[in-house]
């Protein structure tokens, strides 16, 4: 009993030193065509931070950071139970503004999607909708978040080109400054270097590194040792439930849990 | 192994010669239409207003009749297309509802164009009481090729991959945004080429028309909604009824040409567009 009470009071200090979680994950339940993918799923995302998402595929990772924009809301046959807070309001709320919710939480998807204009014009592409810009303040916003995306030297001389011009990792690369431009608080990135060859990996995952200080962080990745090079908490998940979660040191060296173990020596699952 | 070979060959011969057929019929088509049409061209008979029941003089009218019911078409189909393909791609999501929307739309492409032209005769001219009227003639033929508008914009606009909707909605667009800025570039390239085939279509139509926009003789350029104008399609119609006419024969054959080489106008240019924006 003083035990369990010694361990909250840890918990709590913890958290206070930490500060409030940007995302709050409370009790969520998604069901899709009645089918149950995530199973009462509990997540705190502390601001500045990694937290990495691993997972077998199938795992309702991405159903999870989908569910984080409620870019989930056009799947067909989505349905939910339980809450997300962003910074203390629920995501759900009705008449919340969804579109300004996105601004304040960018996606990344698995696989670059460029629009079919200029460089330059990508970058811009989501942030001047959003923001009457003069073309000083455009060619700013290019430069600045191409920089922070680690593309501006490779692409600064041929900003007119177009976006499709570009190799699979410079487009991915191209799509984070495009989400960088909207300057939102949280980045959900969805697997965004599976298709990409490990050089271009690397640079992401350094570039990761760098963002961290601005940007809180959700990673989802199916590859482990990705997870353990950037991640400062790591949450485990297999079959819609999260097994484990913990800081990346407590997952990958302590981990309480048998599947936990399994999946990080194996890459296997048997859940 | 010698009689997988013959089966082969014996296939490849067949599609081959199907192929042949299909572009014989359209030679045969095309050099008949022109081999006789070509004696009546003239400068004249483009120019020139129709005199004696068309045995003689130009058929100037019945072009720009035709041209004039043709753009008004386009104008009024395209947008109606338009919106009802976006409507049907982003927003009928309930399979029920898509189900029923696909019924109408192919239904309303089954439907006869005498069909339509009777609607016209009893909706427009006699009970709203507009008269023969050239712009009831571009109402009902944007009607009927609606259908073929619709499917091709909708195609065009389904077709674009999910991850661009989900791109844009993940920058904090709003759906209006993503539609303007994302899709409808896609879709209308799509829409144009249906609207290019629909137009070479009811370039050629008669039926729909005859009743309720169409006069066959002492017809100018009109000058309000309400008039009737000659047409290409009904011109030949009257002219082939004088058959027993050498003069009218001949330009019949005639006009058969020059609506002809509108349509393969109209089907070339539309193939231009689309090969231009698949470029941009």
């Amino acid at each position: 009993m003083i035990q369990e009470v010694n361990s909250e009071l840890k918990d709590s200090s913890v958290v206070t030193k930490l500060e409030a979680p940007v995302l709050n994950v409370s009790g969520l339940d998604v069901f899709i065509n009645k089918t149950n993918i995530l199973k009462d799923i509990n997540l705190q995302v502390p601001r500045n931070q990694i937290t990495c998402i691993i997972g077998p595929s199938g795992s309702g990772k991405s159903t999870l950071i989908r569910s984080i924009n409620r870019i989930n809301d056009d799947v067909l046959g989505y349905e939910k139970q339980g809450d997300i807070h962003f910074q203390n309001a629920s995501i759900f709320k009705k008449n919340i503004d969804v579109a300004s919710l996105r601004k304040n939480i960018g996606m990344v998807f698995q696989k670059p999607c460029v629009f079919p204009k200029s460089i330059a014009e990508n970058v811009l592409f989501g942030i001047q909708h959003s923001k009457k810009l003069s073309k000083i303040e455009k060619a700013e916003i290019v430069e600045k978040q191409l920089k922070a995306a680690a593309l501006w030297d490779e692409v600064s001389q041929r900003l007119d080109q177009r976006g499709s011009s570009l190799s699979i990792g410079q487009q991915q690369r191209l799509c984070i400054s495009r989400t960088l431009a909207m300057e939102p608080q949280v980045i959900l990135l969805d697997e965004p270097t599976s298709s990409l060859d490990p050089v271009s990996s690397r640079a992401i995952e350094k570039m990761m590194l760098d963002l961290k200080e601005q940007y809180t962080i959700v990673f989802v990745t199916h590859n482990i040792q990705q997870a353990k090079r950037i991640a400062d908490r790591v949450v485990f998940m297999c079959e819609g439930e999260i097994i484990e979660q913990g800081t990346t040191n407590e997952i990958f060296t302590k981990s309480k849990h048998p599947k936990t173990r399994s999946y990080l020596v194996d890459e296997y699952c048997d859940c | 192994m010698n009689s997988r070979k013959t089966i082969n060959s014996i296939f490849k011969n067949a599609v081959r010669l199907s192929f042949i057929f299909c572009a014989g019929i359209l030679v045969f088509l095309f050099g008949t239409i022109i081999w006789k049409g070509s004696a009546a061209i003239s400068l004249d008979f483009l120019t020139k207003p129709t005199e004696n029941f068309g045995a003689a003089g130009g058929i100037v009218h019945q072009i720009t009749g035709s041209l004039l019911m043709i753009l008004t078409t386009a104008i009024i189909s395209f947008p109606i297309a338009l919106g009802t393909a976006i409507y049907r791609s982003e927003y009928l999501k309930n399979p029920r509802s898509q189900n029923m929307a696909d019924t109408l739309i192919f239904s309303l492409n089954g439907i006869p164009s005498i069909i339509f032209g009777i609607f016209g005769l009893i909706f427009f001219v006699n009970i709203l009481g507009t008269g023969v009227s050239w712009f009831v003639g571009s109402i009902i033929l944007a009607m009927m090729i609606l259908p073929t508008l619709v499917l091709s914009a909708y195609q065009s606009v389904n077709s674009v991959p999910s991850i661009y909707r989900e791109s844009a909605l993940a920058l904090g667009m709003t759906k209006w945004k993503v539609i303007s800025t994302v899709l409808l570039p896609k879709g209308i390239n799509g829409a144009i080429t249906g609207l290019l085939i629909g137009i070479a279509r009811a370039i050629g139509e008669t039926a729909p028309i005859m009743f309720i926009a169409t006069a066959f003789s002492g017809v100018q350029f009109p000058t309000t909604l309400l008039q009737p104008v000659s047409a290409l399609p009904t011109h030949i119609l009257s002219l082939a009824q004088q058959a027993t006419n050498p003069a009218a024969l001949q330009n019949a054959w005639g006009t058969s040409m020059v609506l002809v080489i509108l349509v393969v106008l109209f089907s070339t240019s539309g193939l231009l567009v689309r090969l231009r924006f698949q470029k941009k």
